[in-house]
């Protein structure tokens, strides 16, 4: 896999599951070098894409070969997408690789295919790999749990950050980014992040993505974390291992079961005319199906 | 399996024209397409690469300023060079009727001018982007 037709084309037969696609994971994955991956969330609109740009292209300047995965929702009426993160990356560097992804509305998320991209990736070469998600819900926590490093993005004067507190959001922040800090309010939301989290007041960064300000600090500040914390990045190691598995399998199941579904025979007139029970007509197709 | 067609709504060159791009993108994503969008003002080389990286299987072109018989070709000779030779590449936009029997020759396979129904665009791309 060395050209970019080749990566995209692998990441699309993994996405889509084609045949064979767990066989060529397997291969990929004994392929792999170490890569460093970071998740950026936040908000709708809080910059992410417009940060990523930023930094990658620092990374991307200094020979790094980096990976961005832009997951946005699926429609559950339609089932379609419309994957805008690309509109405010304007990298046309050739160690940029950007894939859009749409969470396809599958059960845990897009996790599985995101866990399987970055295999991808790693074994393409990548020096980092970049995911970013909307930070609400549950799928997006998930695929921090996927990260080496989560960078969540707040804004200033929005109020967000009480709001994303209460929901537990902050915890999954590794590094807090307050973009838009050309707006009024960057001091106040500066100040309160110190207060509430005294341990991680090196961990808090003030940039403008739409000026292309404090990217650089950003950077360094992002270099020292995994020098500093390696330790405990090693251990985290473990941890996103043994969630990536856990999606995997959940994936497979959820596709066993639903074509257990489909095909099972439900016999309805049996349970109206109570011959049998809804019960015992579970019980049946449970018996028959690759749950018994 | 559990493909999806995916499609690329692209602005070639220096028209700010975007309303028809969105408008077409979101009929497409209701539709049940996966819709990524450039944003304005990229060179055709720009549009392939985002294509081959995207591994689209559709390119839609939008185009307002007049520039279209010299960026929409020059787009599909990029989306050669790059080796997409399966991707469906249609284009919209205030294009005169004597222009397009020329774009068609140059490799269009539709061309979609102010008031066409937005459900012939998605019927288009039903018809003839092909999971791969
Ligand atoms: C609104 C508008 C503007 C707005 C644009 C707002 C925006 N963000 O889009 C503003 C005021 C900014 C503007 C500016 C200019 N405009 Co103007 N504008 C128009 C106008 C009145 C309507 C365009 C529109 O939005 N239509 C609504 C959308 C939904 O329709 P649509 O884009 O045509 O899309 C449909 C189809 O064409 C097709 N389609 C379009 N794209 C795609 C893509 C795909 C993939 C597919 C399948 C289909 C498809 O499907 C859509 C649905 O049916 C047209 C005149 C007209 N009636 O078309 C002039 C027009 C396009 N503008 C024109 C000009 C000259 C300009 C300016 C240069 C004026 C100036 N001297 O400053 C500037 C240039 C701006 C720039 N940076 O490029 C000319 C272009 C002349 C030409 N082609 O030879 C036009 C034709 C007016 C005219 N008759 O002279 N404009
Ligand atoms: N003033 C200001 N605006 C910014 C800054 N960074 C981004 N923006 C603007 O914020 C808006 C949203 O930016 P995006 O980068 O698309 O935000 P996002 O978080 O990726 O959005 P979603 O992916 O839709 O959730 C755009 O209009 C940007 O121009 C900044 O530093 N300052
Ligand atoms: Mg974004």
């Amino acid at each position: 896999m060395k050209t970019l037709a080749e990566i995209s084309r692998a990441l699309t037969t993994v996405e889509n599951r084609k045949e064979g696609y767990l066989d060529l994971l397997d291969k990929l994955y004994k392929q792999g070098k170490p890569v460093r991956v970071i998740g950026v969330t936040g908000a709708p609109g809080a910059g992410k894409s417009t940060l990523v740009d930023a930094y990658v292209n620092l990374l991307a300047n200094e020979g790094k070969k980096v990976a961005v995965i832009a997951v946005d929702p699926s429609s559950p009426f339609s089932g379609g997408a419309l994957l805008g993160d690309r509109i405010r990356m304007s990298s046309n560097s050739d160690n940029i690789f950007i894939r859009s992804v749409a969470t396809r509305g599958a059960m845990g998320g897009v996790s599985d295919a995101v866990f399987n991209m970055i295999v991808v990736f790693r074994a393409a070469g990548y020096d980092y790999i970049i995911v970013e998600t909307v930070g609400v819900g549950q799928n997006e926590i998930s695929i921090s749990k996927l990260s080496d490093l989560t960078m969540l993005v707040m804004n200033p004067g929005t109020g967000d950050d009480i709001q994303m507190m209460k929901a537990g959001i902050m915890e999954i922040g590794d590094i807090f980014v307050i973009n838009k800090s050309d707006l009024a309010g960057a001091d106040e939301l500066e100040a309160f992040l110190k207060a509430s989290f005294p341990e991680r007041t090196d961990k808090v960064f003030r940039v403008s993505a739409k000026k292309n300000e404090g990217i650089d600090q950003l950077k360094k500040g992002i270099e020292a974390v995994f020098k500093k914390d390696a330790e405990l990045i090693s251990k985290r190691t473990e941890k996103i291992l043994k969630e990536g598995l856990k999606y995997l399998i959940m994936s497979e199941v959820s596709r066993k079961l639903d074509k257990t579904l489909s095909e099972a025979d439900l016999k309805i007139e049996e349970i109206i005319s109570a011959k049998e029970s809804p019960y015992s007509q579970m019980k049946k197709v449970l018996k028959s199906s690759f749950l018994k | 399996m559990s493909g999806k067609i995916r499609v690329l709504v692209a602005k070639p060159g220096l028209d700010g024209h975007d309303r028809g791009a969105k408008v077409v993108a979101r009929a497409l994503r209701d539709a049940g397409f996966e819709v990524i969008y450039t944003g304005l003002r990229k060179t055709p080389q720009e549009i392939a690469r985002i294509a081959l990286e995207e591994d689209v299987n559709a390119v839609g072109l939008s185009l307002l300023s007049g520039a279209h018989n010299e960026l929409f070709p020059a787009v599909i000779a990029e989306l050669k060079k790059a080796g997409l030779n399966d991707v469906i590449v249609f284009g919209g936009g205030v294009i005169p009727e004597e222009d397009i029997p020329f774009l068609k020759k140059s490799g269009l396979g539709a061309v979609f001018t102010p008031g066409t129904s937005l459900q012939t665009v998605v019927d288009f791309v039903k018809n003839n982007a092909k999971l791969r």
